[in-house]
C-alpha cells in the first residue's frame, strides 16, 4: 500500500525511492534483455571454407656443388671429359605441401663455369634406389666456356643464370619421388698445357621456387 | 499547501526515468564495432570512488567510502588492437551464405606496424577513503596483472611465403618486436588531496609495488631474407628475455637452454610470489580545477613507476646470424643421414647461435598514463565532457579521445555515455551506470559495449562479433556521509562547514 505524506499529499520519500529503484531495475532488465538478444550469428567451425583460395610463394635453396677438375693439366691434346656429381634431394616432402597443392614449381639454376671449354649439362633425377626417373632439360644445356677477358693470361669464369626450369605436373611428381640430383656435364678440351691454373671448377647452385595453394583447414 | 503541478515529483520522475532509459538505449543501434579504450568512462564518473585511482584529486561526494575485498572493484580488459572476429571471418553470400571465409587480405590491411593483444585485470583487495580536516585520503591494496603480446605487421605476410611469384622477387620477412610481456603485481597505495587554491584541488598517490612474477621481452629481432640469384636464405635473430619466475633450466653442451622445468612453480608461493624482494614504486598525481560553476578541468598521470625484479631472475640473451644455401656436401659427409632441409636449416642457424644466461636483477617500467579532461554542466543533471587518455609503454604511445554525457537524474542513479576516438576508429561507445548513494553503491562500467555476438555452435561460447575489446569494471562500494547536491564533483562543495543534511535533495 502506498504511503502518502499527509503534509504534501505526495508519496513519501521512502516510497518514492522504492519506485525509482523498481523502475530503474526494470529499465536495466530491458537493457540486459536487448543485449542478450544481440547474438548476431552462430559460428560453426565445420562450415569454415575448406578450399581457402590462398597462394604463397616459397623459395628454398637445394644445394651447391663445386666441382674441381685437375686431371688434365698435362694434357696436350683435345680430350672429351665428363664431370658428374650427386646432390641429395629427398627433403621436398618435408618442406613443401603435397604435390597436388603445387600450382607451379621452378628449379632455378645458377652456374659459374671456370672451365675453358663449353660444357653441355644435364641434371638428372634419381629415385631412392638411384634409378634414373627424370631429367630437367629436354636437351643438354650449354654452359659457355670461360675465356681470358682482360688479357692477363688467366681465364675468367663465366656466370650464367638464373636459369629457370618450370616443371610439368609429371616432373613435379617425379621430383617428389626423387632421392638425388645428378649434375652431369661433358666438355671437349683443347690443350691446357700452358694454363697457369692448377685446376678448373664448375659451380652449380640449385634452388626451388614453388607457388603453393594453401588450404588453411586441412 | 500543495505544490504546483510542475513540481509534481511523479511527473518529474517519469520524465527523468524516460530520459534515463533513452540515454542508455540511445547508443545501441550504433554499437556495431567497438575497439579499445580503458578507464575513460570511469574518469568522467566521479561519483564512483574508483575514479580517484585515475586522478587522485577527484574527491568523491561521499566523505567516506569503504572497498570490500574483491567485490568492490573487478576489472577485466581484453583487447586486440588490430582486428576483431568479423574483420577476418566473413560469411559468403547467396548459396554460400552458410560458409565462413577467412579474409587474409583484410587481416593484412587491418594490421598496423605494431599490434598488441592485451589482457589486464585489476582487483581491489581492500580500500577506503575519507575526508579529514580539509584533506581527502584514500588507501588501497590491489592486485594487477597484465599480459601484452606484441606482433608486427609482417606476421600476416607470412601467408605469402618468402617469394613473390608474379614479380619474381623475394619477400623479406621481418618479425622484429615479436614478443610477450607478462607482469603480475600487487600495489599498496596511499593518496591525499586538498583544495590548495580557489577552485583548485591537487592530489597525489604513492604506491608501493610488489612484483609477483614477470616475463619481459626486452629485445626481439628476427629477420629472414631470401636471395634470388642464386637462391639462398639468411637469418638473423637477436633477443633478450628477462623473467622473474621460479623455473629450473637445463642447458645443452653448447650453452643453449634446452629445457624449462616448471615443476617448482607452485612451491613456496609466499616466498616466491609475495615476500620475494621484487619491489617498486609508482606515483599518481592530478589536479581538478573549477573554472566556473559549470566548467571543470582535470588532469592527471598515473602509474609512473617501476618494479625492480630480483627474485628467481633469469636473463636470456641470444644472437644468431646465419646464411644457408642448401644441403652442402661437407655437412652431408659429416652427417650422411641428414637430408632433411628444415633440419639442415635449423642446424645451420643453431651452429652460429650463441646464448648467454645470467641471473641479474632488472627493472621494468609500469605503463604510465596521462589523463586530461573537461566537463561542462549543461543542466544541473546533465554534463558534457571530453577527456584524453595517453598510455605509454616501451616507447609506444596509445592515445585516445573520449566525449561523454553524464546524467544524474536522481541522487542514486548516475549514467554516463561515452564515445571514444582511437586508432582512426570513430564508432566506439561505452557506458557506465552507478546505482545507490548513501550506504551502498553498485556500479558497472565499460568503455566498449559489444552488442553483436557470435556463438560457437559446438561449444556455445559467445564472443564479440567484431569488437576488438571487451572491458568490464564492476563493483560494490560502501558509501557514508554522502552529499548528493554536487554529485561528487569537488571537495570544496562539502566542506564540513557547508555540510548540512537538511539541504539534501531527494
Amino acid at each position: 500500500m502506498k504511503q502518502i505524506d499527509p503534509q504534501t499529499g505526495f508519496k513519501k520519500a521512502s516510497e518514492f525511492k522504492k519506485g525509482i529503484m523498481r523502475k530503474t531495475s526494470g529499465a536495466l532488465i530491458i537493457l540486459l534483455a536487448i543485449l542478450s538478444s544481440c547474438v548476431k550469428e552462430r559460428f560453426d567451425p565445420a562450415k569454415f571454407d575448406k578450399t581457402l583460395n590462398l597462394s604463397a610463394g616459397v623459395a628454398l635453396p637445394i644445394g651447391h656443388l663445386h666441382l674441381v677438375y685437375a686431371d688434365f693439366l698435362n694434357d696436350t691434346t683435345a680430350k672429351l671429359i665428363t664431370i658428374a656429381d650427386t646432390l641429395p634431394f629427398n627433403w621436398i616432402k618435408s618442406a613443401l605441401p603435397a604435390s597436388g597443392k603445387i600450382e607451379k614449381l621452378i628449379i632455378r639454376l645458377n652456374t659459374v663455369n671456370g672451365f675453358p671449354a663449353a660444357v653441355f649439362t644435364q641434371i638428372y633425377l634419381l629415385d631412392q634406389n638411384k634409378l634414373l626417373i627424370d631429367s630437367l632439360f629436354t636437351s643438354a644445356f650449354k654452359l659457355e666456356a670461360a675465356t681470358d677477358l682482360n688479357g692477363d693470361g688467366i681465364i675468367d669464369p663465366v656466370t650464367q643464370g638464373p636459369i629457370d626450369i618450370e616443371l610439368s605436373a609429371t616432373q613435379i611428381n617425379n621430383l617428389y619421388g626423387a632421392g638425388s640430383f645428378v649434375v652431369y656435364g661433358k666438355a671437349t678440351t683443347t690443350s691446357l698445357k700452358n694454363s697457369v691454373l692448377p685446376s678448373y671448377f664448375f659451380d652449380f647452385n640449385l634452388g626451388v621456387i614453388a607457388q603453393l595453394k594453401i588450404n588453411a583447414v586441412n | 499547501m500543495k505544490k504546483s503541478g510542475n513540481l509534481n515529483p511523479s511527473a518529474t520522475f517519469r520524465k527523468k526515468l524516460f530520459s534515463l532509459i533513452f540515454f542508455i538505449l540511445l547508443p545501441i543501434p550504433y554499437l556495431t564495432q567497438l575497439i579499445k579504450g580503458q578507464d575513460n568512462t570511469l574518469y568522467l564518473m566521479p561519483v564512483i570512488p574508483q575514479a580517484n585511482q585515475l586522478n587522485p584529486a577527484i574527491i568523491n561526494h561521499c566523505r567516506t567510502y569503504v572497498e570490500l575485498p574483491v567485490i568492490s572493484s573487478i576489472k577485466l580488459n581484453i583487447r586486440n588492437t588490430a582486428f576483431g572476429f568479423h574483420d577476418v571471418v566473413h560469411t559468403g553470400t547467396g548459396s554460400n551464405s552458410g560458409i565462413y571465409y577467412f579474409d587474409w587480405s583484410n587481416l593484412e590491411s587491418k594490421l598496423q606496424k605494431t599490434n598488441f593483444f592485451l589482457v589486464n585485470t585489476d582487483i581491489d583487495l581492500l580500500g577506503a577513503g575519507f575526508s579529514f580536516k580539509g584533506w581527502y585520503f584514500t588507501f588501497g591494496i590491489a592486485n594487477h596483472s597484465e599480459m601484452r603480446i606484441e606482433y608486427p605487421h609482417d606476421i600476416a605476410s607470412l601467408k605469402d611465403g618468402n617469394w613473390q611469384t608474379a614479380s619474381g622477387n623475394p619477400i623479406p620477412v621481418n618479425l622484429n618486436g615479436l614478443g610477450i610481456d607478462i607482469t603480475i603485481w600487487n600495489s599498496i597505495g596511499v593518496s591525499a588531496a586538498k583544495e590548495i587554491g580557489n577552485g583548485l584541488t591537487a592530489g597525489v598517490r604513492v604506491k608501493y609495488l610488489q612484483g609477483m612474477a614477470n616475463i619481459d621481452t626486452r629485445r626481439s629481432n628476427l629477420d629472414l631474407n631470401t636471395f634470388s640469384n642464386p637462391i639462398a636464405l639468411a637469418a638473423q635473430a637477436q633477443y633478450r628475455i628477462n623473467s622473474s619466475f621460479p623455473v629450473n633450466l637445463g642447458y645443452a653442451a653448447n650453452g643453449l637452454v634446452n629445457r624449462v622445468n616448471f615443476d617448482n612453480a607452485l612451491n613456496n608461493i609466499v616466498g616466491n610470489y609475495i615476500f620475494n624482494g621484487n619491489r617498486g614504486l609508482a606515483i599518481d598525481a592530478g589536479i581538478v580545477y573549477d573554472m566556473s560553476d559549470k566548467t571543470q578541468i582535470t588532469a592527471s598521470f598515473t602509474d609512473l613507476g617501476f618494479i625492480w625484479w630480483r627474485k628467481n631472475v633469469n636473463n636470456f640473451n641470444g644472437s644468431a646470424k646465419s646464411s644457408f644455401s642448401g644441403v652442402d656436401l661437407n655437412r652431408l659427409l659429416a652427417n650422411p643421414g641428414q637430408t632433411n632441409l628444415i633440419q639442415a636449416i635449423k642446424d645451420s642457424i643453431s651452429q652460429s647461435f650463441y646464448a648467454q644466461g645470467s641471473k641479474k636483477g632488472y627493472v621494468t617500467l609500469t605503463s604510465a598514463k596521462i589523463f586530461g579532461g573537461i566537463t561542462y554542466a549543461l543542466t544541473p543533471e546533465l554534463k558534457a565532457g571530453a577527456m584524453t587518455r595517453i598510455e605509454m609503454y616501451d616507447f609506444h604511445i596509445r592515445p585516445s579521445l573520449t566525449f561523454s554525457m553524464n546524467y544524474i537524474p536522481f541522487p542514486i542513479v548516475a549514467a554516463t555515455l561515452s564515445y571514444t576516438i582511437m586508432n582512426n576508429k570513430f564508432n566506439q561507445v561505452g557506458a557506465g551506470l552507478a546505482l545507490g548513494n548513501r550506504g551502498a553503491q553498485f556500479y558497472i562500467l565499460t568503455d566498449n559495449i559489444p552488442v553483436r555476438f557470435t556463438r560457437d555452435a559446438g561449444t556455445s561460447l559467445i564472443w564479440p562479433y567484431n569488437a576488438r575489446m571487451v572491458s568490464l569494471r564492476v563493483g560494490f562500494n560502501l558509501l557514508f556521509n554522502c552529499k548528493s547536491k554536487d554529485n561528487g564533483q569537488h571537495s570544496k562543495k562539502y566542506k564540513s562547514s557547508d555540510y548540512c543534511p537538511a539541504y539534501r535533495q531527494l
